[in-house]
């Protein structure tokens, strides 16, 4: 019976994870596809995530503990005392699915949001004219608010204002792709939590450099704060 | 085989709101100032009217293109 | 505190409520006397001033939403249409009616739903959520006070109602859930 049972249950285990692998991949592409679906609509795209995150949680990690709960444990429990032992590989599962799951999130917002870059970027690649003079207007790229423009001709001062397309880059689209960026300092900085405080500091400190160097690429006119910045995160974050 | 997830990227397009002050295009405008007509020039406190003093924007501010 | 393109704290906190509550911005402008280039400085550089107050002082973040949900502050003081929690409390008269809203809006999203589709659908705006969502919040910490003695009763009757609703949305919903495992078994 002991035998039968656990080979049921390191069957189901294991049917579960690569079911939660599949469903990992499935669900980057329909977050990736969505967004030619919606128009590029980079919140509807947001909130497929972070609703394909929900239901991997429901249809998944929970069942893998309603599963033991329901009916695993009280078979075990009647058998004899290996059921603890068993317990744990349970929960160790969805645990090791809880923290993968967060690595997923982080990836695939980075992920979506450099497809949107690569789209939204290249709306303010064309001509701009002074309302003035009809003079060429020198649009400050890599900037997504609002903008004053001198003209080089006539000297006015222009008002240029960005659809919000392109808006909606500079609110987390650069944040999540510098964190993809920074995907090897943020594993090292995850390890890092077991280790001493000095050490922990550190590996966030690395993360935060490299995530702002990569943030400063997409925002030049933040470098002038990089130092604030980093210090600030590394603030939140220990 | 189709993704699972389809109804949801489906279902998130649906359900969007369509939010009233999107701006679809691009827009550039030059602010004359109302009491003198003047432009205002670049290098100048645009917060205020170079010419006539009027004022455009709260006191407090000073912005200077160059 | 140091403003910002003459623009408070206070009256930053203020004009977010008052922008989420439906204001135009180009009402936002006039109050403030700015430009848009000058109000999408001063809002990016608040917001950063604000993440470096919350990491020294918890507070701000109380501070701030207490002010986001009555904006009336500064130069907004009676120049508002923003309602208060009194005025909005019709939306949501009681905290049964108040978790409903909450559940649906939350189960919704986590099956693709926009939440703000569904709060639309109770006629309340972001800006009516947050206000309704401090004054419950409120109600909440007194409800669930540990130091009283009947706090046990009260904690079991506040769970009550969280489980029946979020059951009921999640019946709601259940045709678009993703069966990710129904052919997997024990």
């Amino acid at each position: 019976m002991k035998d039968e049972l656990i080979t049921r249950w390191d069957a189901f285990l294991q049917k579960m994870a690569a079911r939660f692998e599949a469903s990992l991949l499935q669900g980057e592409q329909a977050v990736l596809d969505s967004l030619e679906e919606n128009n590029y609509d980079y919140y509807a795209s947001l909130r497929t995530l972070m609703a394909i995150r929900s239901q991997v949680d429901a249809s998944l990690i929970r069942k893998i503990n309603d599963t033991w709960q329901q009916q695993v444990e009280p078979l075990m429990r009647a058998d004899g005392d290996y059921w603890a032992d068993e317990s744990f590989k349970g929960h160790q599962a969805a645990d090791d699915m809880h923290e993968r799951m967060s690595l997923w999130q982080y990836i695939t917002e980075g992920r979506l949001a450099e497809k949107y870059y690569g789209h939204a970027i290249q709306l303010i690649n064309r001509d701009f004219f002074c309302t003035q003079c009809n003079a060429p207007l020198q649009v400050k790229k890599d900037f997504f608010m609002a903008q004053y423009v001198a003209c080089h001709y006539c000297a006015a001062v222009n008002t240029f204002e960005p659809e919000t397309k392109y808006v909606t880059l500079g609110w987390n689209v650069v944040d999540s792709m510098s964190a993809l960026y920074a995907l090897q300092e943020y594993g090292e900085m995850l390890k890092a939590r077991s280790l001493n405080p000095l050490a922990y500091e550190q590996a966030v400190r690395k993360y935060y450099e490299k995530y702002f160097d990569e943030r400063i690429k997409l925002l030049p006119h933040t470098a002038h704060t990089r130092e604030q910045d980093i210090e600030r995160k590394i603030k939140q974050t220990i | 085989m189709s993704n699972p997830f389809k109804k949801i990227s489906d279902t998130s397009r649906e359900t969007a709101k369509k939010w009233d002050n999107t701006r679809t295009a691009p827009a550039v405008q030059t602010i004359t100032c109302p009491q003198c007509a003047a432009p205002r020039p670049v290098n100048t406190n645009i917060a205020s009217c170079a010419y006539c003093g009027f004022r455009f924007m709260d006191p407090s501010v000073t912005i200077k293109p160059q | 505190m140091e403003k910002i393109n003459g623009v408070s704290f206070e009256e930053y906190a203020a004009a977010c409520g008052n922008l989420a509550q439906g204001m135009p911005e180009e009402t936002l402008l006039q109050i403030l006397g700015l430009e848009k280039p000058v109000w999408d400085e001063t809002l990016d550089k608040w917001n950063v001033r604000l993440g470096d107050l919350m990491t020294e002082d918890m507070n701000y973040a109380t501070k701030y939403g207490e002010l986001f949900a009555n904006p009336k502050a500064g130069r907004f003081a009676g120049n508002t249409t923003a309602a208060t929690a009194e005025e909005l409390l019709h939306l949501a008269p009681d905290f049964e009616t108040y978790q409903k809203i909450f559940w649906h809006q939350s189960v919704a999203a986590e099956h693709g739903v926009d939440p703000v589709s569904v709060l639309e659908s109770y006629g309340i705006d972001i800006g009516k959520w947050g206000v309704l969502n401090m004054h419950y919040i409120s109600y909440q910490n007194n409800l669930l006070d540990h130091t009283k003695p009947d706090y046990a009763e009260k904690y079991e009757r506040f769970t009550q109602v969280q489980d029946k609703w979020r059951s009921h949305f999640e019946g709601h919903y259940a045709d678009q859930k993703s069966d990710l495992s129904g052919d997997i078994n024990f």
